[in-house]
């Protein structure tokens, strides 16, 4: 674990901002993840939004992570969980909570089964992360192998249904120290019947001028099974 | 006594076994596929051989767009996997529209195919050629994949 903060925390910088999209305006320097599960603290302190902005050793990539922190029933710090969250799983790593500092104070992050992030990459596209509960897809970057399998021989493409395992089956257990849900971002658990399963480094690219120019819209470690 | 514990412990694995193995078979559901357009046009006019089209206004929403005569099971299935990790990035249903492509990947790290990418390509190019979706000379089938989930 120390590893992958250090991999890609030292450019961490959290910044705090009025709007979504507001231009950060103070930094304060501070890098930190805890490795354990924790319940919601009182959080009066934490800001309505956050900015972090890291930039990756390993890659050079500077991406720009926005989430809300507000304090509401409706889960706002869940946000910035995941943000920190998606971060380390973009390095191949994965931790359940993490705590973050904001002009010196500690915000706790807490676990949550329903999470969602914004998360700006650059500055044209804004996605929005809904976990649901890390069971669904048995492909890409994470979740756990699904019975509705593409890469069996056979899956039908031209069904409209499948079949999956309800709450992920067996092999999608709540791992790690979410306390609630399965580990989206774990990678998946060696599925049973012959799979293997393998990393690569993912790039997909996004054109607003009908594929003349391209910037990234997402990369990534994508955990494939096959 | 002694010789009949042996006994009864296989009996209650293979108790606890069936058990689980009936647990396992029974956790499963249906779930709804979301589908995508697979197109072949020989007016591809992009660079590159394959974009993936996100346009939420259709159905379906999402288009995997090839060049005709570069199209093949390989470059087929890499578009499938990058439709999948966009729809696990951006949603099964697009917001906006969106044309993306994925930085072509070398031999060292392009991955398995499909095991059915090679018949929907020959049931593609097996269909006539129409106007589809603003491409001309194009030829399309529509499949389905698994959903992610990661709706809006």
């Amino acid at each position: 674990m120390p590893s992958t903060a250090t991999r890609w925390g030292v450019s961490i910088v959290a910044l705090i901002s009025a709007t979504l999209a507001a231009t950060p305006s103070q930094s304060v320097g501070q890098t930190a993840y805890a490795t354990q599960a924790e319940n919601i603290a009182d959080a009066a302190y934490c800001p309505p939004m956050i900015l972090v902005q890291l930039t990756s050793n390993r890659t050079g990539v500077r991406r720009v992570y926005t989430g809300g922190a507000s304090r509401g029933a409706d889960a706002p710090l869940g946000q910035v969980y995941y943000t920190f969250n998606r971060l380390l799983e973009d390095n191949g790593s994965y931790i359940a909570s993490g705590n973050f500092w904001v002009l010196g104070l500690e915000c706790r992050l807490f676990n949550a089964q329903f999470l969602s992030a914004w998360i700006e990459i650059g500055t044209s596209v804004r996605t929005s992360w809904i976990e649901v509960d890390g069971s669904s897809g048995s492909y890409g970057s994470g979740g756990c192998p699904s019975r509705d399998d593409t890469y069996s021989g056979e899956y039908d493409p031209y069904g409209d249904s499948g079949e999956a395992p309800v709450n992920g089956g067996p092999q999608c257990g709540g791992g790690g120290t979410s306390g609630g849900g399965s580990d989206p971002g774990q990678p998946p658990p060696a599925p049973t019947g012959g799979y293997s399963c393998s990393k690569e480094w993912l790039v997909i690219e996004y054109s607003n001028d009908g594929g003349a120019t391209w910037e990234v819209w997402w990369q990534g470690e994508a955990s494939v099974c096959q | 006594m002694r010789k009949t514990l042996p006994t009864v412990w296989a009996g209650l694995v293979a108790i606890l076994t069936v058990s689980v193995v009936a647990s396992a078979q029974t956790q499963t559901t249906k779930v709804k596929r979301v589908p995508v357009s697979v197109v072949l046009t020989s007016a591809f006019p992009y660079a590159g051989d394959v974009v993936i089209l996100r346009r939420p206004e259709t159905v379906p929403s999402d288009l995997i767009v090839m060049r005709s005569n570069k199209a093949s099971a390989a470059i087929f299935s890499e578009a499938i996997r990058d439709l999948i990790d966009i729809r696990k990035n951006g949603g099964d249903l697009p917001a906006t529209n969106a044309l993306l492509r994925s930085r072509p990947t070398d031999s060292k790290t392009r991955r398995t195919l499909f095991p059915w990418s090679e018949r929907v390509l020959a049931d593609v190019r097996a269909k006539p050629v129409e106007t589809f979706g603003g491409f001309t000379n194009a030829q399309v089938v529509q499949i389905w994949l698994p959903p992610t989930h990661k709706d809006k």
